[in-house]
Order: C-alpha cells, then sequence, then structure tokens
C-alpha cells in the first residue's frame, strides 16, 4: 500500500513543486498520475524513495515512512524510472541479475531472467546482448523487468510507457493487469492519457504541484476523462 | 549486497575497453623498461664486478666501489646516476662517485644528465595513475548519468554499501593490475640467469608493491570524490586530469626550485675558504713537513720521520677537508629533502621517495655509503701508516675491498612510515570526503 | 565554416580545459621568468668575474676560457646546467671542462622549467584535452548528424575545428610569451635585440606546427574511436610515449646497443697505455743512462721531458677517443629520440635560441682554432711548448752516482708583462647558421603534420556518421 498524506515539496530555489498532496493506493489497486510536464509527478515517485526529502507531509509505503526508514520502505517497493540508460556493457540478463540481487532476489536461474524478458516482449536474441545496443523501447522493457523481478508489493512507474511501440505498449498493459491480479499497489505516472483509461482503478490530476481532481473507474468511464483532463489543463492556461 | 556490488563493478572494469588498453599498455610498459633496464643493470654489475676483482688494496690510491643494487631494475632512483668509483687516497675523500674514467675525465653524469628513468616506479607514478584516474572518473557520476543510481538505490540499499562497494571494486582492480604488472617483472628477473635474487630482495619488492597499490588508491579515491562532486562525466574527467597534470607534472618540478631557493648552497670558492679556516691552526706545520718531504723527493735522500711527519699531516688535512666536504654533501641533502617536503602535497614526491627507500637506490642509501667509506678510509690510513712504520706489517696487512653493509628492512620500513602515513591520510581524507558527500548526494 | 569556427571557439573558451590552460601557462611563463632572471644573474656574475679575472692575469699554463651564459636560455635552455661554466685550455690545444661550482646531484631530476618546457608538455596536453571531444563528442551528443546535414563537406568541418583549436592555441601562448618578455627585459633590457626577436619568432612559428602535430592528433583520434573517454585515453597514452617515453628511453637504449666500448672497457685500456706508452719510453731511457748515453744532468731531463711528452701524445689519444665515444652515444640516443615530434621540436628550438650541444660544439671549435694563437703567443714568450700532462708522472733514477728525478714537464707560467696577451673572444653563431641546423628537425615536424593531416582527411571521409 502506497499513502501520501499532505506530501509537500518546496525546492531549494523556492519552487512549491507538491502542495499537500494525499492519496492512497491499496494492493491490488493501480492509480494513474495524470499531469503535463512539470507537474510534479516525478516529484512525488522521489518523495516515496527518499530520493529527496519532503517539506511537510509523509509518504508512506506499507504504513512505513520513507523518510523515517527509508531502507525498511524500499524493501516493499519497486521502481521504474522515466529513462534509464542502464549498464551498456552488460548484457541484459546480466543488468537483470545485479538489480535482481539489490532487490534481495539472489538465488534466480538465467531462466527466471528469460522468463521475465518474454514477459515484457522482449526479443529472444537481445536476452544477451550488451545493452547499449539497445533501443530506448527495449532498455524501457529492462527496466520494466527489473521491477517485476523484484516482486515487490508495491510498484512506481514513472511514464513507463515513453518510447514504447504500441504493440509493447499493449503487453504492458496486460501485464500491468497481471500484477494487479497478484494484489500489488501500482502507482504510475504518465501523460498518457488512453493508457490510463484502459488501466487505471483511479486517476488523479495533477497541476502545478496541486493534485486537482481524483476520480474512480466508475466516475471517470462516465464523465469522459478525456474532456476533463483537458479543461483541467485548459484552467492552466487560461 | 557488498559483494554483488563488488562484483558487479570488477565485472564492468574487466568489460570496459579503457581498461582493456590501459592493462595492455601497462604490461608492455613493465615488461619492455624491465627488460631494458635489467640488460643495462647486468652490464653495470658486470663492469662493478670486473673492477672489484682488479681492485688493489694496497698502494697509495684504493679504488671504492659501489655497488649497483638489483633493485634499480624497477626502481633507479639514484643508482645509475651516480657513479660507481670513488678514489680515496691519504690526501683526499672524495664525497662523490664518479664514472670508472675517474672524477676528471668520466662523463657519465653528463650523458645520463637529461634522461628521467622509464621504469616500475616511472610506470606507476605516471601512467598507471592516469589509468586510475581513468577506471574512477565516472564511478557515480557516470551511473547517474545511466540512471541506474537511481534503480540502484530505490532498493533497500545503504549507500554506504554502495560507495563501499565501489571502493572494494577499484582497489580490486588496481591490486590485480599491479600484481600482474609486478609479477611481470619479477619473472623477467627472474628468468634472467645473470640476476640472483636474494629473500631481502622479495621482501623489498613486495613493500614497493605495497605502497604502489597505497598510492594508487590514493588516486581511485580523489576520483571517487571528485564523481561524487560533480554531475557530468565529462566535467569529472577534465577536473581529475587538471588535478592530475598538476601533482604529476607541475608542482614536483616547482618544489625542487622552491628548495633550491630555501636553501642556498656555498659556492665553491667559500667552501675552499671553510677548509681553509678550519685547516688554518696547522697550515703551518703543515707547509713545513710538505717542504721538508718535497726536498726530500728531490734530493733523493729517504727520510722516515720526514716521510711519516708528511703522511700525517697529510691525512689530517684530508680528513679535516672530509669533514668540511660532508658537511656540504648534507647540506645537498638537507636541500634534497626540503624539496621533498615542499613536494609532500604531491603524492608523485611522496611515493618515489618511499620507493627508493625500498629499492635502496635514493640519496640516503649514498649518503650511507659515503659513511662506510670514511670508515674504510680510516682502516686504509691504519694500513698506510705501516708502510712508513712496520714495512714487514706493511706487507703482511691485507686490507679488505670496500664492500657496504645490507641495510636491514625494518630501518628502510621505518624511514618509510612518514610518507607512508600521509599517503594513506590523503587516501582516507578522500574517501571520506567521497563517502560524507555522497552521502548528502541528489542521486536524482 | 565561419560560424563553425566562430561557434567551436565561443564554447571552447568557456571550457574548463581552456581557462586552466590559460591559468596555470601564465603562471609557468611569469614563474619560469623569475626562475630565468635570477640564474641568469648568478651565471652572469661568475661569466663576469671569470672573465675579468682572465683578463687581468692570463695564463700561458692553464687558460680558463668562460662560455658567456645564454640571454635566450628561458626559450630553451638545453641542459645549460649540466655544462661546464667554461673550458680550461692548455697549450698544444688540451681542452678540459671548467667546473662551475658544485650542482646538487641528489637533488630530483626535473626537467628545466623553459618555455620549451611548457610548449612541449603542457601546451601539447592541452592541445589534446581541447581536441578530443571535437567529433567523437558531437557523435554522442547527436549534433554531428545535424551539422552534417547541411550542405558542408566533411574535410571543411574538421579544418573549421582544427583552425579553431589552432586559434585558441595561439592566444595562451602569445599572451605568455609577451608576458614573459616583459617581465625578463625589465631586468635584461639587453634582450631586446632584433636578431632576439627574430630567433624568438621563429620559435613561435615551430611552436605552432608542433602543436599542430597534437591538433591533428586528436582530431583523428577522435573520429576513428567512437567513446570520448577511449578516445582520451589513448591519446593520454600516445602523448605519454611520445612526450615523456621515446625521450628519455633514448639514452638506455644508446647506452646498451651501442657498439662503442663501454666506460668501463676504456677505463680498463688506461693504465696498459701508460705502461706502454710512458714507462716502457722512460724505462728505456734507464737503461740508456746506465749504458752511459747521456753526458749530463740536463741532457737527460731534455730527454726524459721529450719522451714523457711523447707518452702523453697517446694517453690524451685514448681519454679524447673515450669523449668522441661519449659524443656519439648522445648523438645516437639524439637521434633515437627523433621518433617523438617533442624531440624534433626540442632540439629544433634550441638551434633556434642557439643553446643545447650545437652551441657547446660550437664554442668547442672556436676554442680549437684559437688555440692556434694561444699556443704562438706562449711560443714567443716562454719558448716552448709544453702540453698538460692527463697525469703527473714521476721516478727517478742516479747519474753518476747522483739522484736524478725524471718528472713529467708542466707548461711554465710567463712572469712578463702580458698585456698584448689575444683574448678569445665568444662569438654567437649568425642566425642563418641556426636556421640551417633547425631545418631538417623542422621538416620531420612538418612531416609529421602532413601525415597526421592526410590520416584526419580520409578519417572524417569514411567515417560513419550515427
Ligand atoms: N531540483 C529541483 N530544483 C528546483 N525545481 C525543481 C527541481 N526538480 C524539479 N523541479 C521543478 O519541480 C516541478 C515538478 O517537476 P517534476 O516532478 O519533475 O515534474 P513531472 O511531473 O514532469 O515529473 C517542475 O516545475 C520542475 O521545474
Ligand atoms: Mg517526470
Amino acid at each position: 500500500m502506497l499513502q501520501a498524506i499532505d506530501l509537500s515539496k518546496r525546492y531549494e530555489d523556492g519552487h512549491l513543486a507538491l502542495d499537500h498532496v494525499n492519496f492512497e493506493v491499496k494492493s491490488g489497486e493501480i492509480f494513474c498520475l495524470l499531469g503535463a510536464n512539470g507537474a510534479g509527478k516525478t516529484t512525488a515517485i522521489n518523495l516515496f524513495l527518499n530520493f529527496i526529502d519532503p517539506t511537510d507531509g509523509k509518504a508512506l509505503i506499507n504504513e512505513i515512512d520513507s523518510c523515517k526508514l527509508p531502507l525498511e520502505a524500499k524493501k516493499h517497493v519497486a521502481y521504474v524510472s522515466e529513462n534509464v540508460m542502464l549498464y551498456g556493457n552488460f548484457t541484459a540478463r546480466q543488468n537483470l541479475d545485479f538489480f535482481a540481487k539489490l532487490g534481495g532476489k539472489p538465488n534466480l536461474s538465467k531462466n527466471d531472467y528469460y522468463t521475465v524478458m518474454r514477459e515484457v516482449g522482449l526479443q529472444e536474441k537481445a536476452f544477451e546482448a550488451k545493452l547499449k545496443t539497445f533501443s530506448k523501447g527495449m532498455r524501457q522493457k529492462i527496466g520494466i523487468a527489473i521491477a517485476i523481478i523484484k516482486d515487490a508489493e508495491n510498484i512506481l512507474l514513472d511514464e513507463p510507457t515513453s518510447g514504447l511501440d504500441p504493440k509493447a505498449a499493449a503487453e504492458f498493459q496486460n501485464m500491468l493487469l497481471r500484477l494487479k491480479e497478484q494484489g500489488k499497489a501500482i502507482f504510475m505516472s504518465t501523460h498518457d492519457i488512453f493508457r490510463a483509461k484502459a488501466v487505471a482503478d483511479r486517476v488523479g490530476i495533477m497541476k502545478e504541484g496541486r493534485l486537482v481532481m481524483l476520480r474512480t473507474r466508475e466516475q471517470f468511464l462516465e464523465e469522459n476523462l478525456e474532456k476533463v483532463y483537458l479543461e483541467y489543463m485548459q484552467e492552466t492556461t487560461a | 549486497m557488498l559483494k554483488t556490488i563488488f562484483l558487479r563493478e570488477l565485472l564492468e572494469y574487466f568489460k570496459s575497453t579503457k581498461f582493456l588498453i590501459g592493462f595492455c599498455i601497462v604490461l608492455f610498459l613493465m615488461s619492455t623498461s624491465t627488460y631494458l633496464n635489467m640488460t643495462e643493470y647486468v652490464q653495470r654489475h658486470q663492469d662493478y664486478l670486473s673492477a672489484v676483482e682488479k681492485v688493489t688494496t694496497r698502494g697509495f690510491s684504493v679504488d671504492v666501489l659501489r655497488e649497483p643494487q638489483v633493485m634499480s631494475v624497477l626502481i633507479q632512483g639514484k643508482d645509475r646516476k651516480l657513479g660507481n668509483q670513488l678514489e680515496i687516497n691519504y690526501m683526499r675523500i672524495p664525497v662523490e662517485t664518479s664514472g670508472y674514467m675517474g672524477g676528471f675525465a668520466s662523463q657519465h653524469h653528463r650523458f645520463l644528465a637529461g634522461f628521467q628513468a622509464i621504469d616500475y616506479a616511472f610506470i606507476v607514478r605516471v601512467v598507471m595513475s592516469l589509468l586510475v584516474i581513468f577506471l574512477a572518473y565516472n564511478a557515480i557520476c557516470g551511473e547517474k548519468m545511466q540512471g541506474t543510481l537511481k534503480l540502484a538505490l530505490s532498493n533497500a540499499l545503504p549507500r554506504d554499501k554502495l560507495i563501499l562497494g565501489k571502493l572494494l571494486g577499484g582497489l580490486a582492480i588496481i591490486g590485480i593490475m599491479l600484481i600482474s604488472a609486478t609479477l611481470a617483472c619479477l619473472l623477467l628477473l627472474m628468468i634472467n640467469p645473470q640476476i640472483a635474487l636474494q629473500g631481502i630482495h622479495y621482501t623489498r619488492l613486495a613493500g614497493i608493491t605495497a605502497s604502489s597499490a597505497l598510492y594508487l588508491a590514493m588516486f581511485f579515491c580523489m576520483g571517487l570524490y571528485i564523481s561524487v562532486l560533480v554531475n557530468k562525466s565529462g566535467t569529472s574527467l577534465m577536473i581529475l586530469l587538471q588535478i592530475w597534470v598538476f601533482l604529476i607534472i607541475i608542482y614536483p618540478n616547482l618544489s625542487v626550485y622552491l628548495a633550491k631557493k630555501i636553501i642556498t648552497l656555498p659556492g665553491k670558492e667559500q667552501l675552499a675558504d671553510q677548509k681553509r679556516a678550519v685547516f688554518e691552526p696547522y697550515q703551518k706545520e703543515y707547509d713545513i713537513n710538505r717542504k721538508a718531504f718535497h726536498d726530500m723527493i728531490v734530493s733523493g735522500k729517504r727520510d722516515k720521520n720526514i716521510l711519516i711527519n708528511n703522511f700525517n699531516i697529510t691525512a689530517q688535512r684530508a680528513a679535516m677537508n672530509h669533514l668540511v666536504d660532508m658537511e656540504y654533501s648534507q647540506q645537498m641533502t638537507r636541500q634534497m629533502h626540503v624539496g621533498h617536503q615542499l613536494g609532500t602535497l604531491s603524492p608523485a614526491v611522496l611515493y618515489d621517495s618511499i620507493v627508493q627507500g625500498f629499492a635502496r637506490t635514493d640519496v640516503s642509501a649514498f649518503d650511507r655509503f659515503l659513511k662506510e667509506v670514511k670508515i674504510y678510509w680510516d682502516q686504509y690510513i691504519e694500513q698506510y701508516k705501516l708502510r712508513y712504520t712496520d714495512r714487514e706489517a706493511y706487507k703482511n696487512s691485507d686490507l679488505p675491498v670496500f664492500k657496504s653493509s645490507q641495510q636491514s628492512i625494518s630501518v628502510i620500513i621505518a624511514d618509510s612510515i612518514k610518507p607512508h602515513i600521509l599517503l594513506l591520510m590523503f587516501s582516507v581524507l578522500f574517501f571520506v570526503l567521497a563517502y560524507t558527500s555522497f552521502l548528502r548526494k541528489d542521486v536524482r | 565554416m565561419l560560424t563553425i569556427i566562430h561557434r567551436e571557439i565561443t564554447e571552447k573558451i568557456h571550457s574548463l580545459q581552456f581557462i586552466t590552460l590559460f591559468i596555470v601557462a601564465t603562471a609557468l611563463f611569469i614563474i619560469s621568468s623569475g626562475i630565468f632572471i635570477q640564474q641568469y644573474s648568478l651565471r652572469s656574475t661568475f661569466y663576469e668575474d671569470g672573465i675579468n679575472e682572465t683578463h687581468l692575469n692570463p695564463s700561458t699554463a692553464r687558460l680558463k676560457i668562460f662560455q658567456r651564459p645564454n640571454p635566450l636560455g628561458f626559450v630553451a635552455d638545453g641542459g645549460a646546467r649540466f655544462e661546464p661554466a667554461g673550458i680550461v685550455l692548455t697549450p698544444k690545444g688540451r681542452q678540459s671542462a671548467l667546473e662551475s661550482g658544485p650542482e646538487n646531484f641528489k637533488l630530483d631530476i626535473v626537467p628545466e622549467l623553459d618555455w620549451a618546457f611548457l610548449f612541449k608538455i603542457i601546451f601539447s596536453l592541452y592541445a589534446l584535452l581541447l581536441t578530443f571531444r571535437s567529433v567523437s563528442g558531437e557523435k554522442e551528443q547527436g549534433t554531428l548528424r545535424l551539422i552534417l546535414a547541411n550542405s558542408l563537406s566533411r574535410p571543411r568541418l574538421l579544418i573549421a575545428k582544427y583552425l579553431s583549436t589552432m586559434i585558441l592555441l595561439t592566444l595562451p601562448i602569445v599572451t605568455g610569451m609577451l608576458i614573459s618578455l616583459i617581465y625578463i627585459s625589465f631586468s635584461m633590457p639587453e634582450i631586446l635585440t632584433l636578431s632576439n626577436l627574430l630567433r624568438i619568432t621563429g620559435t613561435l612559428l615551430l611552436t605552432l606546427a608542433y602543436l599542430s602535430i597534437f591538433v591533428l592528433l586528436g582530431l583523428l583520434a577522435s573520429t576513428l574511436i567512437e567513446k570520448s573517454s577511449v578516445v582520451l585515453l589513448s591519446l593520454l597514452s600516445i602523448w605519454i610515449f611520445m612526450v615523456i617515453i621515446i625521450p628519455n628511453t633514448s639514452g638506455i637504449l644508446a647506452d646498451t646497443f651501442s657498439p662503442l666500448p663501454s666506460e668501463y672497457e676504456t677505463s680498463q685500456k688506461v693504465g696498459p697505455i701508460i705502461q706502454n706508452a710512458v714507462w716502457e719510453k722512460i724505462d728505456g731511457l734507464k737503461i740508456r743512462i746506465q749504458n752511459g748515453e747521456f753526458q749530463s744532468k740536463e741532457e737527460i731531463i731534455k730527454e726524459s721531458n721529450r719522451l714523457f711528452q711523447e707518452g702523453q701524445i697517446d694517453v690524451a689519444k685514448h681519454y679524447h677517443e673515450y669523449e668522441n665515444a661519449m659524443q656519439s652515444r648522445s648523438n645516437l640516443a639524439a637521434n633515437i629520440s627523433r621518433f617523438s615530434p617533442t624531440a624534433l621540436f626540442q632540439y629544433a628550438a634550441q638551434s633556434m635560441v642557439n643553446s643545447g650541444p650545437d652551441r657547446e660544439t660550437w664554442f668547442r671549435n672556436n676554442i680549437t682554432e684559437y688555440s692556434e694563437t694561444y699556443d704562438d703567443y706562449i711560443l714567443s714568450k716562454v719558448g716552448e711548448l709544453v702540453g698538460t700532462s692527463y697525469f703527473s708522472f714521476s721516478t727517478s733514477t742516479t747519474f753518476n752516482g747522483e739522484h736524478v728525478n725524471l718528472v713529467s714537464p708542466e707548461p711554465k707560467e710567463y712572469d712578463g708583462n702580458k698585456s698584448d696577451f689575444p683574448h678569445f673572444i665568444d662569438v654567437v653563431p649568425p642566425f642563418s647558421q641556426n636556421i640551417r641546423s633547425a631545418m631538417l628537425d623542422f621538416c620531420g615536424i612538418l612531416i609529421w603534420n602532413l601525415l597526421l593531416a592526410s590520416c584526419a582527411i580520409l578519417a572524417i571521409r569514411r567515417c560513419d556518421v550515427r
């Protein structure tokens, strides 16, 4: 379970990137955070991972405050970052292997890695190829595979579908649903409104650091999410 | 956890092109330079042995020969530059060695003067330190640029473990490079039938390797620190290279100039004046005796008393001149020490003085040799005196061929403790800096 | 093309490398000038004192000839501190080194901090640091594709990059040179002669040609190798080889592979030569004395003097051979090191400012010429010419029951008025002669340039732009 309680972040330059944000992602639930570039989505994720300290409020992972007990909290969360280059000199499997070990899975076999890579839709011949030959989408798949293999109860995804081709995106969508079925709490930041509509149990729209709207699946299906989103965005420019 | 990171680091190094290039260059340089220096040493040692065989220990002049050090193959220090011969007689005890052609004719020093030694010490000091910088410069900032730092730290991985793993990985790779390079050199030395290594040499070599490791570790920690401090690999590399240029190329140079300014050596005239002043009380006696001696030679009438008196006063003069010369020699040593002290901030200077101590090719080895020469000269004087007092005894007395004693390794270690501690301090300092700033680093 | 040069310059002028180069170079120029002024004034006083002494009291037995310190030593010192302060000339043309006073041989050997050092080590390194990213870096950023998407030929891009780096390098060089010159001319205004300024300009051109090698090398490696960090590592390896390793190993190579006898072997021949050339003659003389060939003691002494002098010729010849062997070993080392452009530059720069071994050879040759005048003078004053011995020999014998010392003769000091003494005049070789001796090395530098330039152009034509 992921919880943001009055979560706020003011950067050193005085910019208020997050303004008392509250939300909760239960296990078996997918929460999508929508927002334009610079809305504060990555900031929220960074707070959960204790890459930065909150100015106010708390980010809880399985009810552990990630600011107070970061190591304990991070045991229960997997993370897919926005754009990751990974270790170029290593093969896909070696990259997976390293991060699996860091994630507390030291005894996985080659086959386990292959299974996960198949799952994220990486072509067989890339399994033992060096990462520096990979395209952006292929790297993104490895990033997702790394998160899957950690098998944590919570998953934080920062714009995971950027760079994926339509087929891969569709596969990714299925995978999210499978993970959800396994009872994971999934938090995904995105500006891909269609993807959000397809998988999310709840969506939040963020604007200039404030969570301006929260809708459940039923609500946003009724309301036509695209329109709502654009309306909120419009207000900014207006 | 630590192990995982450590192993990944190692693997990363092994796979990288820079390591491959660097390692090949280091091995190539090590073996060729050792081969060349070894050939040169064997020749030098051969010359020394032949010279020792031919040395006459009875007569007006006796040659004192300085044995070349085996370890000079690896760490040349002053061993090759300083000649191997010195001629003593009852009129003079030089405090400088020369080539075998003798002090006034030998061009030995001048021929060698302009050349820097390319040896094990040089390769570690210049080439390997550079390589280590290349291995360390993107340790943290490179990962940050790749995004793997974020990913790694999204796990329950304490930051100190990450940086410790990096340090250990770096140290291991340094160890691997250094040990293989040293073994290559050692192998070359061992298969050469003309070089006989003894137990003490292995100990010395072990000391040299350990100090080299410490020296390189310092550069690694520095690289680590800069790579934590800076966010772009390119900037980190540039900063490190500028530091390297300054520490290795510019600073040691300046410290020597500064030393020359701080400690000024008396000129030739001043030295002569000093000698004259010291000998002043005996000058009259000396002149009288010399004149008597000269007259005796011209007349051809041997007079035992004149001979003994002349001998005694001349030897006394030589000993007193030697005192002044030694004082001057000490002053030179002091100047060099000041240079080293000023150079303390440059690990290159520290490193050189440590390994030259281990190899026994440093100035203090030479100064020790000079002291032993004086002791030997005293023996020679005792023996030579018999020529006038007891000719039979003179014929039977045997002055041993000069042989300098071995310095025990413990003395060397004791001498090198200070520079070692400094090097260690620098390493620890840089690592602590890297460590603390990494704990506070913004990893996003 | 101008746009590219402009962009390159504005980008690099703000780079860390360039700023440090500027600061470090300027600081080193100032420091080196300071050191030079001090050393020069020391050497000058030594020289003036020596000259005055010789002028007051020239010797017909042992003439000290001092060498004027080189006022352009700050450009390329050429190992002046290892050279003797002059020559001691004795009758019959024997020259031996005049020691300049004890030099601390215990100090660490560090290269002389002259302009040549700055150019050949510091600037060459920074030339690489300024170029290594020029192609590979643009490739990594993806800007190379963008640039080449315009109608610009690849070689022109390369030329633009080359020119911009050369312009950037010239800035600190010229600034540093000017600062240095101004600084030095404050305390030694006499150096500002036309010929000296010409020599310095020549050195500037030479320097640019030398640094251009490294710029081209950087461009070449940058086009050939993909990753910037690997480019730099390779370049620095080459740099270490060219700048430090080759010039410094040439000594040991020459020493090991020279077919000439080693110093030890030569030294072993001294004893036998003395035995054969001197003692056998003297022993023969002793026998002749016993056989009663001589009428008087004077006759014996005269004959012994003649024999000693004759013997000394052989000894002198041996020492001469030794010196020649050392000389040719030095030459061999120099030639080996000429594989490296750095050595070519060093030698050419030395020729430009008239320093180094060439200057010494010129000096010695002048003295050899002068020694005839000197000998003539001695002959006219003293009446006989006695060369100095390498060793003084003495032995004794009896003649008619009288003790006779046979001692090798020494040249005599003329006690009379020596105001008509023909003094040696130290002249500097004409610039044209120096240029001629620099030419070959300069050509070597040009060949390196051509070679690397053509390689770089080929490489950029074939370069895979991704
Ligand atoms: N280190 C920082 N210092 C100051 N402002 C920052 C910093 N990082 C992000 N910001 C600002 O915070 C806001 C939110 O950024 P971010 O969370 O990255 O947005 P996004 O929703 O696109 O992920 C942006 O306006 C950005 O400019
Ligand atoms: Mg973002």
